[in-house]
């Protein structure tokens, strides 16, 4: 693919990730704009607009969460995580403060590409108008009829399932938390309510998925949430 | 304190004497219509069987009593002259006397034979409470366990509260455990306990029974009720024995020797298992010194290699541009990241390992459907499976299960990564979860190699490598998997499979009732139009 000259904010202190990311983003086309540490990233994104936001979040002067907190307050630019296994809690403060997805260390650039792609597409599609016919496989789901049909065939959903395939199409191919579905699809005050959650998902996964076991449409994030594949 | 054959005797004096009375009526009124029948001598046999009914039943003094008030009632009675002491026969005299005599030895003999059977049966009884204690102290392991079990015996012997105080190295003086303190709670140990950690006296007494050196011969008596020797060790004192009663009860000689052959028996028990628990302890010193230096051995020797294998491709690459373009260069490149892979799962289960080991890893239980753990554990997984052709089977109406996603995720991935590097490629995996009593057993089952004879345990042990080869593995994985499972109070084992093959199992139990949500949540939820 190419970046297209979209500008892309890289916040690392590591030399070895800094230049690995930055020789790869380049080699694609984006224009990369450095900071190493916490302080830096945030005049970074107030002075030079970048278009997308990777953003580690061990920084030598600062925690990167307080970055994304920071950044929210009066910036909408997505931001991608870069975080370590085994730290999902980090994860989840992170995509609950505003953080659009994150990497987990070590990726490939495949999965940094289709992280950034999928951020800038939804900062774009965000000021345009929602779509009205959603399609990923076999899958598709029009919204304005309420209609939802795999390979061509009615499926019917309770008015719950509908509401949460809608939430996650709404993300596609981001993650979301299983307090912001929780949120959204069941209102304020459920937000602990996970059982509740995770079967719905598994009710969902059963009516779109040809091998439930094996979701290719309905991906589960250990710990973090959930996340809607569309590409 | 209890232990006497005869009834009447622990009555006070003056009520024995009262029946004495009765006794001497009784035979008079049962010789008054014989008198005139048989001659003298022949009624006196009624007043010696009285005499011997009354020694049997009465203290000594109560029957020498009677036995004279006999002899008084049947000289009065029944010589002549009747209704006078003063007999005018000097041969009735020698009767009466004869009676006087016989009673007085009977009751004498009497008494002394019941005070035999008396300390027979009490030196019978103490003898079998020390044979039961030492019984189940010879049964018994651990020592709060061994405690309990004194404390219950003494308290039970003396019909009074008992406590055992014990001095360790990290702990100083404190009760291990108790009986019979609190009542009407008797099974449950820590009301006991708590008792006894409420009432200082408790304490105190054990503190002065603790100090008192071992030579010292006598039971410390406290307050009137209570009784305290030390626990004897070898090594000096282990720690207290301490009785307790309601009553004002004074300790006797014999009960405090009783009380020390219990102390005895104890401490001898509790210091035979802190031998043993010392001996484990250097035996686990001994054995974790050993795994460090395996895990040295091993983790610098799985670390390098990988290292190796990328620092020699990569330099290669630097040195010789044309080589980057070509088919051996991409070759080096595959190396380089495969490598890289197999390094970041070393690290990764090493950092797993660790965390279990030292105890850090809390499971976050949380109700879920399993499936969607082996789902993500499938998904995870796919690049290593690629090459093998996995089949999923599944009950789908299984029971929400309280794991955590992450740690379970793990797991299932390492059983599957597992079974992906030592089978050959286009072998099929096989996934099931099915329920199992109380839980879910979930198997994974593969046509490889499989196991050999013995290995089946061993494979879960750390830095354990199958002997068919290293298979880039760090022996690792499966050594996680069970750390895992174990912080669930799940269980993991592997078998040989007919047909070739291994399988291996995982039981994850389901201890509480799992929230009945699917129901509620779906009443509230109508169809929406699909068509």
């Amino acid at each position: 693919m190419s970046g297209g000259e979209a500008s892309v904010l890289v916040v690392e202190d590591e030399p070895q990730m800094l230049r690995f990311l930055r020789t790869t983003l380049v080699s694609q086309g984006f224009q990369v704009l450095e900071a190493m540490t916490g302080k830096d990233a945030i005049e970074a994104v107030a002075f030079r607009n970048p278009e997308v936001i990777l953003l580690d979040l061990m920084l030598p002067d600062m925690d990167g969460l307080d970055v994304i907190r920071t950044v929210r307050e009066w910036s909408h630019t997505p931001i991608v995580v870069i975080s370590a296994r085994g730290r999902e809690d980090d994860k989840i403060l992170a995509l609950d403060l505003g953080a659009d997805d994150y990497l987990t260390k070590p990726f490939g650039t495949g999965e940094l590409f289709a992280r950034i792609r999928v951020s800038l597409r939804h900062a774009v599609k965000a000021a345009s108008d929602e779509q009205a016919v959603f399609v990923a496989g076999d899958l598709t789901v029009d919204m304005a009829k309420r209609q939802v049909t795999v390979g061509g065939e009615g499926i019917h959903l309770t008015k719950r399932e509908y509401r949460l395939l809608i939430t996650l199409i709404k993300h596609a191919d981001r993650v979301v938390t299983h307090r912001q579905l929780l949120q959204e699809v069941w209102g304020p005050g459920y937000e602990t309510e996970l059982p509740y959650l995770r079967v719905y998902v598994g009710q969902l996964r059963r009516k779109l998925e040809p091998d439930p076991a094996r979701p290719r449409l309905l991906l589960t994030e250990p710990g973090v949430g959930y996340r809607l594949k569309a590409e | 304190m209890k232990t006497r054959l005869s009834g009447a005797a622990d009555k006070p004096l003056w009520v024995q004497l009262a029946l004495g009375l009765v006794v001497v009526a009784a035979c008079t009124l049962a010789c008054l219509p014989l008198s005139t029948l048989f001659p003298l001598a022949e009624l006196v046999m009624v007043y010696i069987l009285g005499v011997m009914l009354a020694s049997l039943q009465f203290s000594r003094m109560a029957s020498a009593v009677t036995a004279v008030m006999c002899a008084a009632a049947f000289d009065f009675f029944f010589v002549l002259p009747r209704l006078s002491f003063v007999p005018t026969d000097l041969k009735h005299l020698v009767t009466v006397a004869g009676l006087l005599t016989l009673g007085l030895v009977i009751s004498t003999l009497t008494a002394r034979l019941l005070h035999q059977i008396t300390v027979v049966a009490v030196e019978q009884e103490r003898t079998r409470a020390l044979l039961a204690l030492s019984r189940e102290l010879a049964r018994t392991e651990s020592i709060a366990d061994l405690a309990a079990e004194a404390a219950e015996h003494v308290g039970r012997f003396f019909s009074a509260a008992a406590a055992v105080f014990l001095a360790e190295d990290a702990q100083p003086l404190h009760v291990l455990a108790a009986a019979g303190v609190s009542r009407g709670r008797a099974a449950e140990a820590q009301p006991q306990l708590d008792a006894v950690n409420q009432d200082v006296s408790w304490r105190e007494l054990a503190t002065r029974a603790f100090a008192t050196r071992q030579d010292e011969d006598i039971a410390v008596v406290g307050a009137p009720g209570s009784a305290a020797v030390p626990l004897t060790g070898s090594r000096g004192n282990l720690g207290a024995l301490v009785v307790r009663s309601d009553t004002a009860w004074t300790i006797s000689a014999e009960q405090a020797s009783q009380l020390k052959a219990f102390a005895a028996q104890t401490g001898l028990a509790i210091e035979r298992a802190q031998l043993e628990v010392e001996a484990e302890q250097a035996r686990v010193a001994v054995e974790t010194e050993r795994l460090r230096g395996a895990l040295l051995s091993s983790v610098s020797h799985d670390l390098r290699t990988p290292l190796g294998a990328i620092t020699g491709a990569t330099s290669a690459l630097l040195d010789d541009e044309q080589l980057l373009r070509s088919e051996p260069g991409r070759d080096l490149l595959t190396t380089v990241y495969e490598e890289a892979v197999r390094l970041n799962r070393l690290v990764g289960s090493l950092l797993y390992m660790t965390r279990l080991e030292a105890g850090a890893v809390a499971a976050n239980k949380e109700w879920q459907p399993l499936e969607e753990v082996i789902g993500a554990a499938l998904t995870r997984r796919a690049s290593e499976l690629a090459g093998h052709e996995v089949t999923v089977k599944m009950d789908y109406a299984l029971p929400l299960m309280e794991i955590d996603s992450v740690l379970i995720e793990q797991a299932l991935g390492n059983i599957l990564d597992n079974a992906a590097r030592h089978t050959p490629t286009g072998t099929v995996i096989e996934v099931e979860a099915w329920p199992l009593g109380r839980g879910v057993e979930i198997r994974v089952a593969d046509r490889g190699p499989g196991l050999e004879p013995g290995e089946e345990s061993l494979v879960f042990d750390k830095f354990y490598r199958g002997a068919a080869g290293r298979m880039g593995g760090a022996g690792l994985g499966l050594a996680v998997v069970r750390g895992i499972i174990e912080v669930h109070g799940g269980r993991v084992w592997a078998e040989r499979r007919e047909g070739g093959g291994s399988v291996f199992h995982v039981f994850l139990p389901i201890e509480a009732n799992p929230p009945d949500l699917a129901l509620s949540a779906a009443r509230e939820d109508d169809l929406v139009e699909g068509e």
